[in-house]
């Protein structure tokens, strides 16, 4: 059933398009999804490691989730070179604030509420990595400076002191074929030649060999195979 | 005087595709990198003294003293010190650089003008030796005499020191935390008639043998910065810039470097460190007093007025002739 709103813009009317559909519980959705292997399952890291380090590093874009102290969420875009996110230890991220439209949803959101989510992309690069943690907003003049761009310092600084690091596979960026065309070489300069799941298994290597047992090997081909037939 | 190379547009062809060859740690903090052409061919030649601008995996460009060998033309060397405010260059090469990776380099470009004189005083700190290098063994290739004094925080920070050793009688060591500083008045008090005097290494050193040689004769005194010297902020006048190849005017706003409007303006310069110290943006004026604001050009360069580094610099008039 349509209705006619007139006119289409302000404040949600007391029915929208939302109201057509049935909310489902958790237990059907695991019905429909399933349960997560255990080396997915425990993927997460409570530090960022060599790799997710080295993916910072040649990462240009991310995005910001935030939240008030209701819950209500905000996500904000934040593109530069690659490197502009700096890993100050294994459990500390340092992202610069460059001069925008001063609405400062994040920084509002901070302030209230720690809780910080992070999804760091690679151009080139199908994974994405993530990291979740609680973070506070400075103005050391130090800090600034190293995070400055063009000549110019940060206009402030957000610090994030890092809960937990995990990658996540390339479906999404693949089905939005993101990258292609990118000519930056980036995922080159990460990677080596390699691949972000050898590069995982090979720090990881004892964790993944519990979890994974003899699929250790094996896991970038049958990740290779579910990017090619699983995408749908 | 060193020779001015003509001025030209420089485009992406002048780069060179060049891969790490090695990475080899030298001293705390400090790493030497070695880079060969990506096919194996001979590399442009250079003089000691000289810097290429690396341009990292990610895009970064920094410049780096070469302090290799000036007579192997299969490779180039630079010294990198890892910075904890590092902007992101530095920190690259060490956490992140890896043999095998390509990276593209520009240059080599000579901004210290290193030339034969009867003899040298060097002096280094930190990781300013790595221009310096190249010069010691100029020196003693040529056979002339020689002084390096070189400072460093530690002496575990100072690099290469083994590859010193063999001139020992001619290096004197400062490192700080035995030594204390390094005594410039006994250095810099009496100047020896033919002596020529190198330097490179932080502000506060250069800072000091600048006013400790003040009397020295002009001309006899060169040296390097890494930064650029603190320049006053705010607004300046407004140049118009006449670029006698492209046939256009640009106004500059006080509020904008040359280089940023001729960049707005499509006028084809390249910069690089954008505060006056790599010479990249090297520019030749045909006409109007340039106002030198750059950290490169000596006393005598200045008074010349025959070139400029547009990224800072700007006109004492209203007008400059560029030839861009």
């Amino acid at each position: 059933m349509t209705e006619t709103i007139d006119p289409p813009r302000g404040a949600a009317p007391a029915r929208t398009a939302a109201d057509a559909y049935r909310p489902i519980d958790l237990a059907r959705v695991r019905e429909v999804l399933g349960h997560p292997l255990p080396f997915i399952a425990e993927k997460k890291e409570p530090y960022l490691g060599e790799f997710a380090t080295r993916f910072i590093a040649h990462s240009t874009f991310c995005v910001v989730a935030s939240a008030d102290e209701l819950g209500q969420l905000d996500t904000s875009p934040k593109g530069d070179p690659p490197g502009a996110v700096r890993v100050l230890d294994p459990w500390t991220l340092a992202l610069p604030e460059r001069p925008g439209n001063r609405l400062a949803d994040t920084f509002e959101n901070v302030s209230r509420n720690p809780a910080l989510g992070l999804a760091f992309f690679v151009p080139g690069v199908r994974e994405v990595l993530r990291v979740n943690g609680d973070a506070f907003i400075t103005d050391d003049p130090e800090l600034l400076d190293r995070l400055g761009a063009e000549g110019k310092p940060a206009v402030l600084a957000t610090i994030v002191r890092v809960r937990e690091v995990f990658g996540q596979c390339g479906k999404a960026v693949i089905r939005a074929r993101l990258w292609d065309g990118d000519a930056r070489g980036l995922a080159e300069a990460l990677t080596l030649g390699s691949s972000f799941s050898a590069l995982t298994v090979a720090e990881n290597a004892g964790k993944m060999a519990r979890t994974l047992g003899d699929q250790v090997g094996s896991l970038d081909a049958t990740l290779e195979h579910h990017y090619e037939n699983d995408l749908y | 005087m060193r020779q001015v190379a003509p001025a030209r547009p420089r485009t992406q062809a002048d780069e060179l595709a060049m891969v790490v060859r090695q990475l080899r740690w030298e001293a705390v903090g400090v790493v030497s990198v070695e880079l060969a052409a990506a096919d194996g061919g001979d590399l442009p030649p250079w003089r000691p003294g000289a810097h290429i601008e690396l341009v990292l995996p990610t895009g970064i460009a920094r410049q780096y003293s070469l302090c290799g060998s000036v007579a192997d033309r299969s490779r180039y060397r630079v010294g990198v010190l890892r910075e904890r405010g590092s902007r992101g260059g530095s920190e690259y090469v060490h956490a992140f650089l890896r043999p095998g990776q390509p990276v593209r380099v520009r240059g080599p470009r000579d901004n210290f003008g290193f030339r034969p004189e009867p003899a040298y005083l060097f002096i280094a700190g930190g990781i300013g030796i790595t221009p310096i290098l190249p010069m010691v063994r100029e020196a003693v290739r040529r056979g002339v005499p020689w002084r390096l004094a070189y400072g460093g925080r530690t002496a575990a920070s100072m690099a290469f020191l083994d590859e010193l050793a063999p001139h020992r009688a001619h290096v004197w060591r400062y490192p700080k935390d035995e030594a204390g500083r390094m005594p410039l008045d006994d250095w810099l008090a009496r100047p020896r008639p033919g002596t020529a005097l190198y330097a490179c290494g932080p502000e506060s050193l250069l800072t000091a043998v600048e006013e400790g040689s003040a009397h020295w004769e002009p001309g006899a005194v060169r040296m390097e910065r890494f930064a650029a010297r603190p320049r006053p902020a705010g607004s300046r006048a407004e140049v118009e810039v006449v670029c006698a190849r492209s046939k256009a005017t640009v106004t500059v706003p006080g509020d904008r470097s040359v280089l940023r409007a001729l960049e707005a303006a499509g006028v084809p310069v390249v910069g690089s460190c954008r505060e006056g110290v790599c010479g990249t943006c090297e520019t030749r004026v045909l006409d109007g007093e340039p106002e030198h604001l750059d950290d490169i050009l000596t006393a005598d360069e200045r008074a010349a007025g025959d070139r400029m580094y547009p990224c800072v610099s700007r006109a004492r008039g209203r007008r400059l002739v560029l030839d861009v």
